[in-house]
């Protein structure tokens, strides 16, 4: 009797501690919690770890192991504060990972898509060109490099070439076609910009592609044109034109011509006919 | 021959149907929760997760439970007394310490076999995985494992059973770190290298059994790499197990 009694006391005693260590756990997560979101934070703090090196020094060869481990540590610290804060250690663990081993195919694409929104677009880049030599054939490694290029750095030429070298590699989103030829309508080489299009209509299947590619063919057949007539009629009547009205006030143009992409504008400095941006 | 044959059996049976192997079975369970669970948190790297702390989770369970056990076998015949029973038998120090490390090795690689298999089969239900590309690397370790309770019994066979594990867990961790050492040793010069050469050359380079990363960077390794792999671990094998029967040999009972 006396040890049944023992036996259920021990068990109380034991719900009680587990209860009381569970409540006290909660209560400290919720007061860290609190306190984090009084911090008016700007930025998410950076994480302690070692350097690469370090880490392969103690990991007793576990390279694969390792980097998995920092990655479910990159996706913690990256998933665990406010999306739209600066993370400060976040490129240094994408780097960690993909060092320790560069096999890892996704921290690469990861990097690329949010490092640019955390401003950090060059190291995002840099990681992109490491994930190019390790995975040539991966596109949308590319296709992130060349949007990068394009909308974060404004490099044209850089975002062309990655776009024109993701043609045909393993998925390539098929707007691919269409950004490359965007980026290379806005480099000097007009002629080489219209040949890729046209070479986009001759071998694209898809009909909106092709669509697309149909009226940047049609906007670049049209600036190229305008920019010869402006150059003939300054050449031969000696005026400088300032825009493209003064071409329908001199009789040259019924009116000023629209392309499918929208109105066109002319630059006097740089003599360049392009479209309007809204 | 029919001595070794026993004691073979005999340590094999004692491992296997002892609290290790269940102790083994419930880890290798969790282990699989905990891999499983891991790999759900890992953006859609589900199979690589599990792949590379499944092989690293199973190995490491094996190392410690080789250790532990290799370390403490010849320590828990003295303190049981079953050493005074076999001593007056005509059983030679070589059966005996070659049967020791048998039987630990054959239960061992049942207990790794089994934790393999535990995690990845579980895991194979759930995930399409690359079992024979898990499986080269799984093979190979053992011979890693192996290697480690003929250390660990060398130990054994002159130490207590807490010397030889730490002993037998210093001499994993060297075997990792030989590459770093030589190199440290190489930059320092002068007598530094002497002895980071030495120690490269006779501390057993367990590197060379590590096919968890070498799988994937070289798939198509040659087939004269394992045979020289496996060699060196046989040689290395040979070496300890002759010296713990010298041990043996001369320890008073």
């Amino acid at each position: 009797m006396k040890d049944q009694y023992l036996n259920i006391l021990s068990l109380v005693w034991t719900a009680l501690i587990l209860l009381t260590a569970g409540l006290a756990q909660a209560k400290t997560d919720q007061i860290l919690h609190q306190e984090y979101l009084q911090l008016n934070i700007k930025q998410v703090p950076p994480t302690n770890y070692l350097s690469v090196d370090n880490i392969k020094k103690i990991n007793l060869g576990f390279n694969k192991a390792s980097a998995d481990y920092i990655w479910l540590a990159t996706i913690q610290y990256f998933g665990g504060g406010n999306p739209n804060l600066p993370y400060q250690s976040l490129s240094e663990m994408i780097n960690t990972v993909v060092t320790l081993d560069p096999n890892f195919e996704y921290p690469y694409l990861f990097g690329g898509v949010v490092l640019p929104w955390q401003e950090e677009p060059q190291e995002a880049l840099d990681l992109l060109d490491a994930g190019i030599k390790r995975f040539p054939n991966n596109g949308l490694l590319y296709y992130y490099a060349g949007s990068i290029a394009k909308l974060n750095l404004k490099d044209a030429n850089r975002a062309a070439g990655y776009f024109q070298d993701s043609i045909g590699k393993i998925g390539t989103p098929p707007a691919a076609s269409i950004l490359a030829g965007v980026s290379l309508t806005e480099l000097d080489d007009r002629q080489f910009a219209r040949a890729w299009w046209e070479g986009v209509l001759q071998t694209e299947e898809n009909e909106n592609i092709k669509e697309r590619a149909r009226a940047w063919l049609q906007y670049l057949n049209l600036v190229i044109d305008l920019e010869k007539l402006i150059s003939q009629v300054e050449s031969s009547t000696d005026t400088k034109i300032q825009s493209l009205n003064d071409l329908v006030k001199m009789n040259i143009l019924k009116e000023v011509p629209v392309s499918e992409l929208g109105k066109l504008k002319y630059n006097p400095q740089t003599k360049k006919v392009s479209r309007i941006l809204n | 021959m029919k001595s070794f044959i026993a004691i073979t059996k005999l340590t094999a049976l004692q491992v296997i149907k002892g609290r290790v192997f269940n102790l083994s079975l419930l880890l290798s369970v969790l282990l699989t929760i905990m891999v499983i669970a891991f790999s759900d948190i890992s953006l859609d790297q589900n199979i690589r997760i599990i792949q590379n702390f499944g092989l690293a989770g199973t190995f490491l369970l094996a190392i410690i439970i080789s250790i532990v056990s290799a370390a403490n076998i010849v320590s828990s015949e003295q303190q049981k007394g079953n050493i005074y029973l076999i001593k007056p038998k005509p059983v030679s120090d070589l059966s005996y310490v070659a049967g020791k490390f048998f039987g630990l090795t054959l239960s061992l690689l049942v207990i790794y076999t089994v934790s393999f298999f535990i995690l990845f089969i579980t895991a194979n239900f759930f995930f399409e995985l690359n079992i024979p590309q898990i499986f080269i690397p799984f093979f190979f370790s053992f011979f890693e494992i192996a290697i480690l309770i003929a250390v660990a019994i060398l130990f054994s066979s002159f130490s207590t059973a807490i010397f030889s594990t730490l002993l037998t867990l210093a001499v994993f961790v060297v075997g990792h770190s030989l590459s770093l050492i030589l190199s440290a040793a190489t930059q320092t010069g002068g007598v530094a290298e002497l002895v980071g050469k030495l120690i490269y050359y006779v501390m057993p380079n367990l590197e060379k059994f590590n096919l968890r990363e070498t799988i994937y960077t070289l798939p198509q390794l040659s087939s004269s790499f394992y045979i020289w792999s496996a060699i060196y671990a046989l040689f290395y094998i040979c070496l300890c197990i002759s010296l713990a029967t010298l041990a043996t040999k001369k320890r008073e009972w």
